[in-house]
């Protein structure tokens, strides 16, 4: 790979895309976010998280019934609710959104997120990734030739300062919509960037890890017995020494049994220390739980939290958000509720513990919902990817924000267009990691974690 | 060996300027300080500059009496004589003067060389050409790069092709797009396209460079001149060569000076270094500057390419290490494969390590052959043995056992991808079933390939069609045709020429055609999801229908089958291209040959001479080229089998060598100095596992004691393979079968359920060693030769033996033991 010529190279040594080489290059990654704090003067508003919440709606929430109503739109569009204030002035929310419209003045809105994938796969591998799959298909096929997820990127770039800590963690659900959807896992990363997944459910009485659970035959003390017996044989052929393979498992040993023995690890995923009042106010739902655990996490280090709203799609009295049918009492009875209860809680929990600042907030969906009501059964709306409404907060975002606009109709972006390669970017750019910072793939060629920049607009 | 690699182009270079040095006559003085060398040599020996424009970068070597080359160009001191004929700098360039003819005296020390320069004043001088010289400065300067406006989207609104695929769209861009903005002839240093990279401007990618570089005056020349195209006013390039194209380089400071020369379709030559992009092949290691100075700091070996209008030229370059006192001292070779590593070994001035001990080899072996380990009793019979071919006959043994064809197949079946869903249920079974015979047969591959190239009809009947079961369109038959068949990735080629290599999308794309009129007709599909066009369950009919033909995206042209870098090939009266294709692939090309060899030494050593192997390419070239010869010879003469190949491997001094380090080979990692340590494949660690134990793990659905090295698809069995990398198979590509370590790898080998269910076995091989009565020390023996091959050290057996004293139940503490072996590195890696 060409990187320019030796004179360029002097020139541009100290800006911050050589420090990010450098820092991907194994030098100096652990000081490297000081570093890159301190010369990014001109590369636009400071990113100040050290930690992204991403939280991900199956199916595709309704832009139009949610964040971004067209109360002045003809009645086939603007659907049957009202708008409410928010905390922001001359911001209007979902009358089903109370606690929302309360919380908005932390919440920086993006409302003319757009790309062009029509199928839940296709779509959601997107808005996984921040990269457009090859094809607009439900039959997209996980391979190590599409791209990993953004906390695999996150992961690979910034991990946990704590080795005995996942850096990226995700649960209760893999997604699938026929096929599993591509982007949920580290892909051609390799599998040391994979997801710490959980496929337990938080609201569960018994959730717990069976990973971090012995079983009763082996307790903590007969696992160091035996510990102390493997580094007797570990030690004979001296491998440990020389060859950095056996160095690698014996760090992952290090790292699995520290989880084991750990408390911090296990009391980052017991619920259980947390007041029963709080865990209400959650909401005890899979969700609510998994946000509350989300904060946990986040909390002990973990770098990159992904909270799947749901496994499948859902719609019609499943779990997800592709209300194709009967979209108003989908969302008024089941999808806005658990939404409204858990979402603005997580946001005011993690501000009055200080860390919001830290802590970047994403609520999306893979695309949002066609401005004309009326598909199956008359009341429904279909699949939208041409402009819907994605929500940050925290990390150093603008509360009260709203960047981008639709058109009278909600159907296209009338101001500030945001392909959806820049959410990503976003994130990345909250972290401190340049969105131009290169990967390889398996055919070793070089593709940087974002093809777009960041919408550094809705950072002060 | 003599200090150079191949080819014998670079020896007769310098062999040339030595005769010009002897010419002169001037005997260099010995020991004449740190500098001093026993004769100096120039390349190029004759120096003519035909343009006012021209110049030549001169390359000074210094040979030592021993043959050691150093590249003392920036140490050299230069003089013309007579002077006014041309100009010399500092770093040996050469310029025109006035004419004539002269001398170039080039001094170091007390040596001296000289060669013969004419500047010939030639009719109207060359103006600055936008095919020649600017495009040349785009890449030059890094402006067509991927991560810039080389990008599918451009930057900042400025969109130039990948690479310089193609000067006439990059033309348009700067000169018409943004209403011409980007180029101002009247002012050419207020056109956008010399203030951004000058950095007058704010510019993404920085200063690229001054304005007294050669970039700047050429982009300058060429404006001011008028923007023209010279499209079909200058000769084509026809060649680009470069020097030194390999060598060996003593030089302390690690530097050498390369010089590129491009030869025109009229016959011209003309030094282009300054104008040349170069790439390296590890970017933290070495860095090249524009005037073409390599500098590495550290010994090892690079590759450099050198890339001028669209052509490439590899220099391969050894940083050799100070080692005045080095000795090879590394077993005599027992064939041209140790021959060729050995060899290049002693050159580098890297030891090999010692043979490996017995009871390392032993495991090495049927781990890497049968993927299994030897029994007790197998393993005390191998290291009790007294004779002296030992190593050769177990060999022989391990060739003969039935689970070599189970090892080989799967992995063949990796490659060829067998997994349920597009070969449905009955299919992996029957794919598996034809591979593993064909490989218990040891039929020669290129029968194997023929098989598959050309299968048609039901792919239950005969399974190898099924190659078409999985590479379901033209285009992907092409891309895993090349992969598997030619150990070359032509995906590039789909979309554009490719970046690095030769191929274009004409390659592509008549490749494709031999694919394109292959049909597959679906029986009896009953999936469950009736738009996931990827699973099928029932048997597919490969037919063919109509002429095979492909589109050309970019031309348009319809193209014919061709064989990729070769000519049309036949097509039979049925419509049938691949009949010659897989003829074309077997018998015409050796490159089918040189790819496989490669492939079954990476089986063996861990690593291919080319690496990764299915990146054959002039700028990854193989490691040691006399290697890959020998093999390839050795798979020829051994009939394209398998096992003959594998019989040269596994019985050669090299593969023989232990893994532990020497102070000079620790670094190495491409020259097979040491063999190398890996992570057991996912499905013979979990046979290891239970043969160790006495008792394989139970695989749901299939009888108990089948390995799951016979698994047919890449779906079944336990999650344990999955976290050990077992591939999907959704890739034609051997890296999808992932050798890192993870995390989930530790929590299955310390509490998975998969390795407690077979240690906690009440009929494992604690079960029955417990039973037997022996005493604790016999049974401690039993376990670690089932388990290491090897006995315990006095140490290893006080801590056991302590560990059972101390311990209450008898039976958990041996489970202990048992576990702490099975996961120790010891275990867990072949090495």
């Amino acid at each position: 790979m060409n990187r320019g010529c030796p004179d360029f190279q002097a020139t541009c040594r100290m800006t911050r895309r050589s420090l990010l080489r450098a820092g991907t290059a194994g030098l100096a990654s652990l000081s490297l976010p000081g570093l890159l704090r301190a010369s990014s003067g001109s590369g636009g508003p400071r990113a100040t998280a050290r930690n992204v919440i991403f939280l991900h709606q199956f199916g595709g929430p309704s832009h139009i019934d949610t964040f971004d109503l067209k109360p002045d739109a003809p009645s086939g569009i603007r659907g049957e609710f009202s708008p409410i204030a928010s905390a922001v002035p001359g911001v209007n929310v979902c009358e089903h959104l109370p606690n929302f419209a309360g919380v908005l003045d932390k919440v920086a809105q993006v409302r003319s997120v757009h790309h062009r994938m029509k199928n839940h796969n296709s779509a959601s591998y997107y808005s996984l990734t921040g990269y457009a799959p090859p094809i607009d298909d439900i039959r997209l096929r996980d391979t190590q030739e599409l791209f990993p997820a953004y906390g695999s990127v996150a992961s690979k770039l910034r991990p946990s300062d704590d080795p005995s800590i996942p850096s990226f963690v995700s649960y209760p659900h893999v997604l699938r919509d026929g096929s599993v959807t591509p982007g949920q896992h580290a892909s051609f990363l390799g599998k040391p960037y994979d997801p710490f997944f959980i496929a337990q459910d938080p609201n569960d009485d018994g959730f717990r890890l069976p990973e971090l659970e012995l079983p009763e035959s082996t307790p903590l003390g007969r696992l160091e017995d035996r510990r102390g017996l493997l580094e007797l044989i570990d030690r004979q052929a001296s491998l440990l020494e020389y060859d950095a393979t056996a160095r690698g498992i014996d760090d992952f040993y290090g790292r699995a049994l520290s989880m084991l023995a750990s408390p911090r690890v296990k009391r980052a995923f017991d619920l259980g220390e947390e007041p029963d009042s709080l865990r209400d106010r959650y909401g005890r739902t899979t969700y609510g739980q998994s946000c509350l655990l989300a904060r946990r996490l986040v909390e002990a280090g973990v770098r990159f939290v992904t909270v799947y709203f749901s496994r499948s799609i859902g719609g019609n009295g499943a779990n997800g958000w592709d209300t194709h049918q009967d979209n108003f009492n989908e969302l008024k009875n089941r999808l806005l509720p658990i939404t409204d209860q858990t979402v603005p809680t997580l946001i005011r929990d993690l501000d009055a513990r200080g860390l919001l600042d830290e802590t970047l907030i994403v609520w999306m969906g893979e695309f949002g919902r066609g401005p004309r009501i009326g598909d199956r059964d008359g009341k429904g709306r279909n699949h939208w990817p041409s402009c819907y409404t994605v929500l940050f907060a925290g990390g150093g975002t603008t509360g009260g924000a709203v960047f981008g606009s639709s058109d009278r109709n909600g159907a296209y972006p009338a101001t500030d267009p945001v392909p959806l390669e820049r959410v990503g970017a976003t994130m990345f750019h909250a972290l401190g990691i340049d969105p131009a910072t290169e990967v390889h793939d398996r055919l070793n060629r070089p593709l940087p974690i974002a093809s777009d920049r960041a919408i550094t607009e809705i950072f002060s | 060996m003599p200090p150079e690699f191949p080819p014998i182009r670079t020896r007769h270079a310098i062999h040339l300027a030595t005769l010009a040095l002897s010419s002169f006559a001037m005997p260099p003085e010995a020991e004449a300080g740190p500098g001093s060398a026993s004769s100096l040599s120039i390349e190029p020996p004759f120096i003519r500059l035909a343009d006012p424009g021209d110049r030549q970068q001169v390359v000074v070597t210094a040979v030592a009496g021993d043959g050691a080359l150093r590249d003392v160009t920036r140490e050299a001191v230069f003089a013309i004589d007579p002077p006014h004929v041309a100009q010399v700098s500092d770093s040996g360039v050469v310029t025109p003067g006035d004419g004539g003819s002269a001398r170039l005296i080039v001094r170091l020390g007390g040596g001296m060389a000289s060669a013969t320069v004419s500047v010939a004043p030639a009719a109207p001088p060359r103006q600055v050409s936008y095919r020649q010289d600017v495009a040349a400065v785009l890449s030059k300067a890094g402006c067509n790069m991927g991560p810039c406006h080389g990008n599918l989207t451009g930057k900042g609104g400025f969109k130039l092709t990948l690479r310089g695929d193609d000067p006439g769209l990059d033309l348009l861009a700067m000169t018409r797009d943004l209403f011409g903005r980007r180029v101002d002839t009247a002012d050419p240093d207020s056109s956008l396209i010399l203030k951004k990279p000058l950095g007058q401007i704010p510019h993404e990618g920085g200063r690229r460079f001054s304005p007294t570089d050669p970039e700047a005056e050429i982009l300058r020349a060429w404006i001011s001149s008028g923007c023209r195209d010279d499209l079909g006013e200058v000769p084509e390039l026809v060649d680009l060569s470069i020097f030194p194209a390999s060598r060996m380089n003593a030089s302390p400071g690690g530097t050498q000076q390369l010089a590129v020369t491009a030869t025109f379709a009229d016959g011209s030559t003309r030094d282009v270094t300054r104008l040349s992009a170069f790439d390296v092949d590890e970017p933290t290691e070495v860095e090249v500057d524009p005037s073409g100075l390599v500098r590495r700091a550290d010994p090892g070996e690079s590759v450099i390419s050198a890339r001028y209008l669209g052509r490439h030229a590899i220099s391969r370059l050894a940083f050799l290490p100070d080692r005045p006192d080095f000795a090879w001292d590394g077993p005599a070779p027992r064939s041209e494969i140790d021959e060729a590593v050995f060899s290049k070994l002693e050159a580098l001035k890297i030891h090999a390590s010692p043979p490996a001990p017995d009871q390392v080899f032993l495991r090495r072996a049927y781990l890497d052959a049968i993927g299994l380990l030897p029994t007790p009793e197998e393993a005390r019979a191998f290291l009790l043995s007294d004779a002296p071919d030992k190593r050769a006959r177990l060999v022989e043994q391990l060739l003969d056992r039935p689970e070599f064809a189970d090892y080989w197949a799967l992995k063949w079946a990796d490659l060829l991808r067998n997994e349920e869903k597009t070969m449905g249920p009955k299919g992996v079974w029957a794919f598996r079933r034809w591979l593993r015979d064909r490989i218990a047969d040891d039929v020669p591959l290129t029968d194997l390939a023929g098989e598959l190239i050309t299968g048609s009809g039901s792919t239950w009947a005969n399974p190898p069609a099924s190659f078409y079961r999985t590479n379901r369109d033209p285009e992907t038959c092409a891309e895993s045709f090349g992969q598997i068949f030619l150990g070359v990735r032509l995906q590039c080629a789909r979309c554009h020429n490719h970046p690095f290599d030769s191929w274009t999308q004409d390659d592509y794309y008549g490749l494709a055609a031999a694919f394109a009129n292959v049909e597959r007709k679906e029986v009896n599909n009953q999936r469950r999801d009736r738009l996931n066009t990827h699973e099928i369950n029932g048997d597919v009919l490969i037919h063919l229908e109509g002429p095979p033909r492909m589109r050309q995206p970019v031309s348009g042209n319809r193209l014919p089958p061709t064989a990729p870098g070769g000519g049309p090939l036949d097509v039979g009266p049925d419509g049938d291209a691949r009949i010659a294709l897989a003829r074309w692939l077997t018998e015409s090309d050796r490159q089918f040959a040189r790819n496989m060899a490669n492939r079954i030494w990476f089986h063996l050593l861990g690593r291919g001479v080319v690496e990764p192997v299915d990146d054959f390419r002039a700028s990854n070239p193989p490691s040691n080229p006399e290697l890959l010869d020998a093999l390839t010879d050795r798979f020829e003469a051994g009939g394209h089998r398998i096992r003959p190949l594998v019989r040269d491997i596994m019985t050669s001094r090299v593969y023989g060598l232990d893994s532990a380090p020497r102070p000079t080979n620790v670094e190495d990692e491409s020259n097979f100095s040491r063999s190398r340590i890996k992570l057991l494949p996912a499905e013979v660690l979990l046979d290891a596992i239970g043969s160790a134990l006495g008792r394989p793990a139970r695989l749901s659905g299939l009888p108990p004691g089948t390995r799951a090295v016979t698994l047919a698809g890449a779906n079944t069995g336990p999650e344990f393979l999955d976290a050990f990398g077992k591939p999907d198979r959704l890739l034609t590509c051997e890296c999808e079968r992932s050798e890192e370590t993870t995390l989930a790898q530790a929590f299955q080998l310390i509490n998975g359920d998969t390795v407690r269910s077979v240690l906690e076995a009440p009929d494992n091989r604690l079960g029955s060693l417990l039973d037997s009565g022996k005493p604790d020390e016999q049974i401690l023996a039993e376990l670690y030769l089932a388990a290491l091959c090897r006995e315990p050290s006095p140490e290893e057996r006080r801590g056991a033996l302590d560990h059972l004293d101390e311990s209450e139940g008898r039976r958990d503490a041996w489970e202990d033991v048992a576990w702490a072996i099975i996961n120790s590195k010891e275990f867990l890696l072949r090495r």
